[in-house]
């Protein structure tokens, strides 16, 4: 755990050594300033909105698990044969 | 004959650990359709808010196109939140039992039908003031997003007359009625969305 922590503290700060800007969208720059807040909002929109659904629906599924839905059948009494058992 | 029966003749057939699943196939699937749905029109959505915002300074409708009736399509919108809330209430009432849903389900196709009429009628006017959808980036996008919904309307409102047949046959299950009530809530909830970023 705390390897992984190193790791990532390692990754985070290395990419603090390098402030530039990645011009990685070629249409993201424009003059006007309403249109380089929309180009910013809707890409932070589509990239948090499948993550919280995703992250939503494994909740919802968890919370069903824990709920109750979902259990196991009972398991086959003992003394029943099994092939291979 | 597999070949575990032939070597175990006497004996019982494997037991096999069967699981209840969580959720059942057709809501999951539903659910999934919904998650691509939504991908779907947030694009849609994007894009609007992009074009809408490279014409910040300059008039929006742009000059020259007519206005959407924002007043009629905010009571439309009124009928199809409706809509969604007697469904829940039909859903209630087919967990208590199954017939006594047939009313609000009656009630709320019909309360989509109306939308989605209304909603047409709309349609031919604006088309008659001359927003089309090559007229401008306003008509071809609203024409594009509230037309893509109305699809979605449309094929919603099959689904669920689809299970008010199967309710009034008395052959409807509940998962099948959760599954299109799934996709009606869809329908609704995206709605209120569009309008917002449309028509206001």
């Amino acid at each position: 755990m705390i390897r992984v922590l190193l790791v990532a503290a390692l990754v985070f700060f290395g990419l603090l050594a390098f402030p530039d800007v990645a011009h990685a969208c070629p249409v993201c720059f424009d003059s006007s300033d309403e249109n380089r807040k929309a180009f910013l909002v809707t890409a932070a929109f589509l990239t948090v909105l499948p993550l919280g659904m995703v992250t939503g629906a494994g909740l919802w599924l968890r919370k069903r698990a824990r709920q109750g839905q979902g259990t196991d059948v009972p398991p086959p009494t003992e003394g029943a044969a099994r092939p291979g058992a | 004959m597999s070949a575990n029966s032939a070597a175990y003749p006497m004996e019982r057939p494997p037991e096999t650990v069967r699981r209840e699943p969580l959720v059942s196939n057709g809501v999951l699937g539903m659910l999934i359709f919904i998650f691509t749905e939504i991908m779907f029109f947030a694009g849609l959505i994007s894009a609007h808010t992009i074009v809408r915002s490279q014409a910040a300074g300059q008039m929006w409708p742009p000059y020259g196109q007519p206005r959407l009736p924002v007043e009629e399509t905010a009571v439309n919108t009124a009928a199809l939140l409706v809509s969604g809330i007697v469904l829940f209430l039909a859903w209630l009432a087919f967990r208590r039992e199954a017939q006594s849903a047939r009313l609000p389900l009656a009630l709320s196709i019909l309360l989509g039908t109306i939308f989605v009429y209304f909603q047409g009628l709309e349609w031919l006017a604006l088309l008659g003031e001359g927003l089309t959808m090559q007229s401008s980036p306003y008509g071809g996008f609203f024409y594009l997003i509230v037309g893509t919904h109305a699809v979605h309307a449309v094929a919603a409102l099959v689904a669920l007359l689809w299970a008010w047949v199967r309710l009034d046959k008395g052959t409807l299950a509940a998962t099948q009625l959760a599954t299109v009530a799934a996709f009606w809530y869809f329908v609704v909830l995206v709605w209120p969305i569009l309008y917002w970023k449309v028509y206001l």
